[in-house]
């Protein structure tokens, strides 16, 4: 984990921070030009650095070119041009290529079994930091620029939102129209500094006391110890699991967003009282909340939304959700858990249409013990392959039984 | 200034101020109760001109102090024994541990050094974050300059690891950080409630020192065979002979006892016997001795509680044995051993 | 204390939610450096999970 190093302060955060906010006390420089390319240089060597440290030495780090490509491909982006839907289109191959590659072989040597079709060399490449993330940047600004929603700035401004290094491993997905200003208005503000460090400490606390203890238990659902233990453990482990991925990433966020109030730039929210949600619908709007809003904006809507009618809805709900999940990984669990939250999405669609908004106390108490069951039953496809997870839901509805 | 900056300079500055307060703190309270630290002032308190025994847990287990010291004293050799094998150090950190010793004006007329096959060949710098545990010794023992023993290069090359090691030697809570790590672990152990704890030796868990068998063949294996026979000492250990030479002591390097399979299968390999001859050519030419007692007479499979680890009855045994092969040396010798 | 205004304590102890500015004094202040020391000196205490250390005497 990168965010717990001290070379992470020492080496990058801290210098960065000292040079970006030392450019406003140069009066001849364009500020607005001479952050981004701070920014730009402290990103290049944030991904060279871990990328060769922490993702396979030299060919880790090589995955800075990917970036450099990026930013000579964007420098042709207009709206309505097909150099925008060619982006889009790269950043897809280059994320497939490096991510799913390996997952597509297997899973067709399933199929072709030892024949002739069978994939004899199955490819993995390494996959380069962030690359979940920074693609699907890419593809957010492509579309934008060829919707005409964003105007593309000079100075260097878009290098600087893909190399803002604080939300370079794991996000928050950033929205280019919402980083220019916030980085161009970018001021030394005592409060938002000492909130920076807040919620970066308070983040690493997150992280490192409580996820790491929840994962005491539920890392015994990946162990032998899952087919010998009551169901109420398994349960247990389960909902330990819920915890342990709420607190590790969403410290992972508050350390991203503290990093980025040290510049006096806010990043965008990423959690917000999940598992305080009364519907799943509400959840998503709660949970990795850059996330949904990029599988809303760049797959829901552009599959149609909900505008053909309700097997149509459903459908782009569940491929949606599906794609959300084989984004987290390339595994058929993954998908799996996918596939139900679009089940639930679209299942409470159809509850909503028929029967409204209930309100009370009952009802509340009710759709917030629904949905925390229902989030939980997806975590259990999201920690364990198909097969375990599928016993240990059998063994926790045991309880119930 | 803003208020708000300034009372952000406030807090700032009084967190470092707590958090310096705190590693000074937390710094006499971790010396006090680090065992290589009472390891090494139990050493200081044996005498100045003592025979020392230095290596890692091969010789904390094997060498039972007074069973050596009487030996040595039953067969003419009147000589106090400093104890200063620490579990886990390698030849760096044995280094460290005779600098110290000798800091304060010690000087030892005998230097006892356990290894075994390959642990005393040149070989990759640790990365600061392996110095936990009873590797911290290298940490809390270090000098500034001990960067550049252990990355050659710096600040050319290595940049990263010197510097992590230059910050994690300079301030007690990354110094003595694992000895607080083992109190949360258990904490959390105990609110998960864990497993109940496997069985444990002095030094570890018992499993983990089974294991140990394992990683010493295939260390001393892969030492063994790098440089197809073309070895060169590890500069800790040619620290070792400086500070030995300069104090006019005597160097002895002990082939420390091993179980009849890893003779078997390192120290009477090819490889093993070509690395024993070329370090026994090394050491003569100093006029350092080598003392190989891999395969001693008093002490058989059975002694050894973990495949490593001679029990406490093997240890009377060997090191009856040791101080008898030590006082024929000394008396060879006629170097003066009285204290 | 409702679970709205124990959710916004929460938020102000986490630095989610910046503080009132009215409370933008020294005891504020002071509270938030040794708030940052507890923080730092937790995290620092388990920082060491995922460590892995044999002959551990102490």
């Amino acid at each position: 984990m990168i965010f717990n190093e001290l070379t992470y302060y020492f080496f990058f955060l801290g210098p960065c921070v000292v040079v970006f906010h030392l450019l406003a006390l140069v009066r001849s420089v364009d500020l607005l030009r001479a952050r981004s390319y701070a920014l730009s240089t402290f990103g290049t060597l944030f991904f060279a650095y871990y990328g060769y440290s922490h993702f396979g030495g030299w060919r880790g780090s090589a995955g800075v070119a990917l970036f450099a490509w990026e930013l000579f491909t964007s420098q042709l982006y207009r709206p309505r041009s097909r150099w925008c839907l060619f982006g889009i289109v790269q950043a897809v191959l280059i994320l497939v290529a490096f991510k799913y590659l390996g997952f597509f072989a297997s899973s067709w040597n399933g199929v072709a079994g030892h024949g002739a079709l069978r994939i004899q060399d199955v490819p993995h490449l390494a996959l380069p930091l962030g690359i979940s993330f920074f693609t699907f940047e890419f593809i957010h600004f492509a579309a934008d620029v060829y919707l005409g929603r964003i105007e593309r700035r000079p100075h260097g401004t878009y290098a600087a939102f893909i190399f803002f290094f604080p939300t370079m491993i794991a996000g928050p997905i950033k929205r280019y129209g919402e980083f220019e200003p916030e980085l161009e208005r970018a001021r030394f503000d005592g409060a938002l500094f000492a909130q920076g460090i807040t919620r970066i400490l308070a983040g690493l606390a997150k992280k490192q006391v409580l996820a790491d203890t929840f994962s005491l238990w539920s890392d015994k659902l990946n162990t032998e110890a899952l087919y010998s233990a009551a169901p109420i453990s398994v349960a247990g482990w389960i909902l330990a699991y819920g915890m342990k991925i709420y607190l590790d990433f969403s410290g992972y966020s508050d350390i991203a967003i503290g990093s980025g109030y040290l510049f006096g730039i806010h990043i965008p929210e990423n959690f917000d009282w999940p598992y305080a949600s009364k519907s799943i619908t509400e959840f998503w709007r709660r949970w990795h909340i850059s996330l949904g809003r990029w599988i809303f904006d760049y797959v829901y809507v552009p599959l149609g939304g909900s505008r053909g009618g309700q097997v149509r809805t459903a459908l782009n709900l569940l491929a949606a959700f599906a794609l959300s999940g084989l984004w987290h990984g390339a595994a058929f669990n993954f998908l799996a858990w996918g596939v139900w939250h679009g089940a639930m999405m679209t299942a409470h669609r159809f509850w909503r249409g028929w029967h409204g908004r209930p309100s009370g106390l009952v009802w509340s108490a009710a759709s917030l013990l629904l949905t925390f069951v229902g989030v939980n039953i997806g975590w259990a496809f999201f920690c364990m392959d198909l097969p375990r997870a599928w016993f240990a839901l059998a063994r926790v509805a045991q309880v119930l039984a | 200034m803003g208020n708000s900056s300034q009372f952000l300079v406030f807090s700032a500055a009084l967190t470092l101020a707590g958090l310096g307060a705190g590693d000074v703190l937390y710094g006499r309270y971790a010396e006090n109760h680090f065992v290589p630290n009472m390891t090494l002032q139990r050493a200081e308190a044996a005498g100045s001109a003592c025979l020392v025994t230095l290596g890692d847990s091969r010789m904390a287990a094997g060498i039972d102090s007074p069973a050596l010291r009487d030996a040595l004293r039953a067969h003419g050799v009147e000589t106090c024994v400093a104890p200063l094998a620490v579990g886990a150090l390698p030849i760096s950190g044995q280094a460290m541990a005779m600098r110290r010793l000798l800091r304060d004006g010690h000087t030892p007329q005998w230097v006892v050094l356990g290894a075994s096959a390959g642990s005393l060949l040149d070989e990759d710098s640790p990365d600061p974050s392996a110095l936990v545990g009873n590797r911290a010794a290298e940490l809390a023992w270090s000098e500034p300059s001990d960067v550049y023993r252990y990355y050659p290069g710096f600040p050319f090359a290595d940049l990263d690891r010197g510097v992590r090691f230059s910050f994690a030697r300079s301030n007690a809570l990354s110094i003595y950080a694992s000895a607080t790590w083992i109190k949360a672990q258990g904490l959390q152990d105990r609110l998960v409630r864990s497993q109940p704890a496997a069985p444990r030796t002095r030094f570890g868990a018992l499993s983990d020192m089974q294991a140990l068998f394992g990683v010493f063949r295939g260390a001393a294996l892969a030492a063994l065979s790098r440089s197809n026979g073309d070895y060169t000492l590890n500069r800790w250990f040619e620290l070792v002979r400086r500070l030995t030479h300069e104090r006019g002591a005597q160097l002895v390097v002990l082939e420390v006892p091993m179980t009849s399979r890893y003779r078997d299968e390192v120290l009477d390999s090819a490889a093993g016997k070509r690395y024993r001859d070329w370090l026994v050519n090394q050491l003569a030419a100093s006029g350092d001795l080598f003392l190989d007692l891999s395969a001693p007479q008093s002490v058989q499979d059975q002694n050894f509680s973990d495949g490593i680890h001679l029990d406490e009855a093997g240890a009377k045994a060997f090191s009856d044995e040791l101080g008898v092969k030590l006082a024929a040396l000394i008396l060879q010798r006629s170097v003066p051993h009285a204290p | 204390m409702s679970w709205t205004r124990l959710a916004e304590w929460l938020e102000f102890v986490g630095g989610s939610r910046p503080l009132p500015s009215c409370l933008n004094d020294r005891q504020i202040a002071f509270a938030r450096a040794v708030w940052w020391i507890l923080l730092f000196l937790v995290s620092w205490a388990f920082a060491g999970r995922g460590t892995k250390f044999i002959y551990v005497d102490f």
